[in-house]
């Protein structure tokens, strides 16, 4: 089975893999909670999923997992025909904590304010973006060069 | 209604004796969140708070939202924390700050403030979060790089601790402090950092694989691996001495360390425990170094897991159900301690009081004898504000106590000395906390306990419904255990 990416709840993800089963042969797709205790009941399925014929190398399957259904989390997803079983893990997030894809960027902070009795989510978001702050010592020096920046100015004002 | 009354109770009566109470031999503990819902295996406690993160609040199977739930110790009661959309792992717990992990960033909330942060690095994994005050760290990974990552709560603050081109793992902060695992070449390095210094110690690099460190003050705790099955060592930062706390030879996992107190999972009494590590079925045992003495507090029976202490209090996760209750243990030398419990929540309250209930016409009469459990439910009508309840027994050297489940999952447990009258009884009033509101509709489970009982002792139960004043008769009133079965 082809790696999963990270998905927000609520969009369809493409699975798919290559197998060395029979052309036609019909695979049942679940999805586990990864993270449950002798969890037994998938969180959602499909059957009948064919490998189709790809002409002489190994048979192809696809199919699309509906994540609207699925809460945020790690989910393990098996690809079954008996005895035959492959699995990844696939991850799923809410949008309202989407992340954005690139990297490289600085450490991100975002705020949200909390319903005190519901105790859900209430507002939109404010996003701040900072570098790793600087050292104290930094900072005071800093300080110094800024103050003797207004001496000097302050200094050659009186000059003139 | 008699007879039906009377069949069940047979019914149960049998039921108990044919199964083992899991608090048998460990009755100074007792259940503090059960429900039909999955409980996610994280469990944080500090300074009378335990917080650990259950599925969605129903019994559909389905429902995988996660919600951070709170026990407050001082006022025995089970509140809802958080129920935004986020993925949590990785729970830890300081005063009113919760953080947790979705696998990308780190997860910050102020349950005073109402304020939830999310901290992350785009492309970066977050894992791991601890937190003492406000100080927050966790382990961030990224293209073969890990660096240890900090951000202060109230400053904003966030730095770079250590980088390293090798795993780091499991941070675990206490003041100014940080231990945690980091791979060296050939073995597993543990490590100690001084944040106001940012000086950094190997404390240990031997032979074999290190894990799980806690630390509290001076002492730090981990499973050392350097000589076969994990074993909890002890190191003290004054003296530089590092020692097994009781090797067995078999394997010990989770410790965790409070003051004078160590607590992990020990596989001694399990046949899966020697050679290869076959979770559960491992005891909880606890470590008195002032007293240099180890008990067990919980058997192994139905799996006890993931302990964790603060104080006195050690808690755990019950595996005899799928859904994993949650157990609060007192450790006795500190039962005085007082630990003042932050309010949250106003959905129900409850409190012992001197005071007898309006009623007291004996509603169920029993025995009971030592570590036994005795369930009862009761169905009161939603007219009803108040629920009083008086547990009365005669013999001066036994102990019993009264534990009440409301139908949201609310829990109180009182014993004769929470009304600072030693008379042989256990009273309590639940009331709304909504002015003019009503007790929550539904099925009230209460549970009688055989804290300390010589032989077989009889006790009886009343209860009485209250709406302004007025007493009103309970309907649906039975004896016999819960949906969800005894522990």
């Amino acid at each position: 089975m082809d790696d999963i990416p990270d998905a927000v709840s609520g969009t369809a993800v493409a699975v798919s893999g290559t197998t060395n089963l029979n052309t036609g042969t019909l695979l049942d797709i679940s999805v586990f909670l990864a993270d449950i205790d002798r969890q037994k009941q998938p969180a959602f399925a499909i059957a009948g999923v064919p490998v189709a014929d790809t002409s002489g190398k190994d048979g192809a399957w696809h199919a699309v997992i509906d994540t609207s259904s699925l809460s945020p989390g790690e989910y393990i997803v098996t690809a079954r025909n008996g005895s035959t079983e492959a699995t990844r893990l696939m991850v799923i997030y809410n949008s309202l904590y989407d992340t954005g894809a690139s990297s490289g960027e600085s450490f991100v902070t975002k705020t949200y304010a909390v319903d005190p009795e519901s105790k859900t989510v209430v507002t939109g978001t404010s996003t701040q973006k900072a570098g790793p702050s600087p050292d104290p010592a930094v900072l005071v020096l800093a300080g110094l060069a800024g103050v003797g920046c207004v001496g000097v100015i302050l200094g050659n004002l009186r000059k003139k | 209604m008699k007879t039906i009354f009377f069949v069940l109770g047979i019914v149960a009566l049998i039921l108990f004796c044919a199964v083992p109470c899991y608090g048998a031999d460990s009755f100074e503990s007792y259940l503090i969140a059960k429900s039909n819902s999955y409980k996610y295996n994280t469990i944080a406690c500090d300074d009378g708070n335990i917080a650990w993160v259950e599925y969605g609040g129903d019994s559909n199977p389905g429902n995988y939202s996660r919600v951070i739930y709170r026990y407050n110790i001082s006022e025995g009661r089970k509140d809802v924390v958080i129920r935004d959309p986020s993925w949590k792992r990785d729970l830890a717990i300081s005063g009113n700050r919760y953080v947790w992990s979705d696998g990308r960033g780190i997860f910050l909330y102020d349950s005073t403030q109402g304020k939830l942060t999310f901290l992350y690095s785009p492309g970066n994994q977050s894992s791991s979060p601890c937190i003492d005050r406000s100080t927050v760290l966790w382990v961030d990974y990224n293209k073969g790089n890990y660096s240890l990552e900090m951000y202060n709560a109230m400053s904003g603050m966030h730095r770079i601790v250590v980088s390293s081109a090798t795993p780091l793992g499991e941070p675990a902060v206490s003041g100014d402090r940080v231990v945690f695992r980091e791979a060296g070449p050939a073995n597993d390095l543990m490590v100690l950092v001084n944040l106001t210094t940012m000086e950094k110690t190997v404390l240990y690099d031997g032979p074999g694989s290190r894990s799980m460190p806690a630390i509290d003050g001076d002492n730090v705790v981990w499973a050392d691996g350097s000589t076969g099955p994990y074993q909890v060592v002890l190191y003290n930062l004054k003296s530089g001495v590092l020692k097994p706390v009781s090797p067995s030879g078999s394997f010990q996992m989770y410790p965790d360390i409070s003051g004078s107190l160590i607590v992990w999972e020990d596989y001694r009494n399990s046949s899966a425990g020697s050679f290869t590590f076959q979770r559960g079925r491992g005891d909880i045992l606890l470590y008195d170094m002032a007293a240099n003495t180890t008990k067990i507090i919980a058997e192994g029976q139905y799996s006890p897991e993931f302990p964790r202490i603060s104080g006195g209090f050690v808690v755990w996760s019950g595996g005899n159900e799928d859904t994993h209750d949650i157990f609060l243990y007192r450790y006795p030398e500190t039962r005085a301690q007082d630990l003042l419990g932050l309010q949250e929540g106003t959905v129900n309250s409850a409190a012992p009081t001197t005071v007898p209930t309006p009623g007291t016409r004996v509603r169920y009469y029993s025995t009971i004898s030592k570590g036994e459990m005795e369930w009862y439910s009761l169905e009161p009508s939603q007219k009803a504000d108040r629920i009083s309840f008086e547990l009365r027994w005669n013999d001066p050297t036994t102990a019993l106590s009264l534990t009440l489940v409301s139908p949201g999952g609310s829990t109180w447990h009182f014993t004769d000395a929470d009304d600072t009258r030693q008379d042989r009884a256990v009273r309590m009033t639940i009331s709304s906390g909504i002015p003019k509101g009503n007790l929550e509709p539904g099925k009230w489970t209460v549970a009688v306990t055989g804290d300390s009982v010589n032989g077989t002792v009889p006790y009886d139960l009343c209860w009485v419904l209250n709406k302004k004043g007025q007493t009103e008769e309970p309907t649906g009133f039975c004896f016999g255990s819960p949906a969800s079965g005894r522990q």
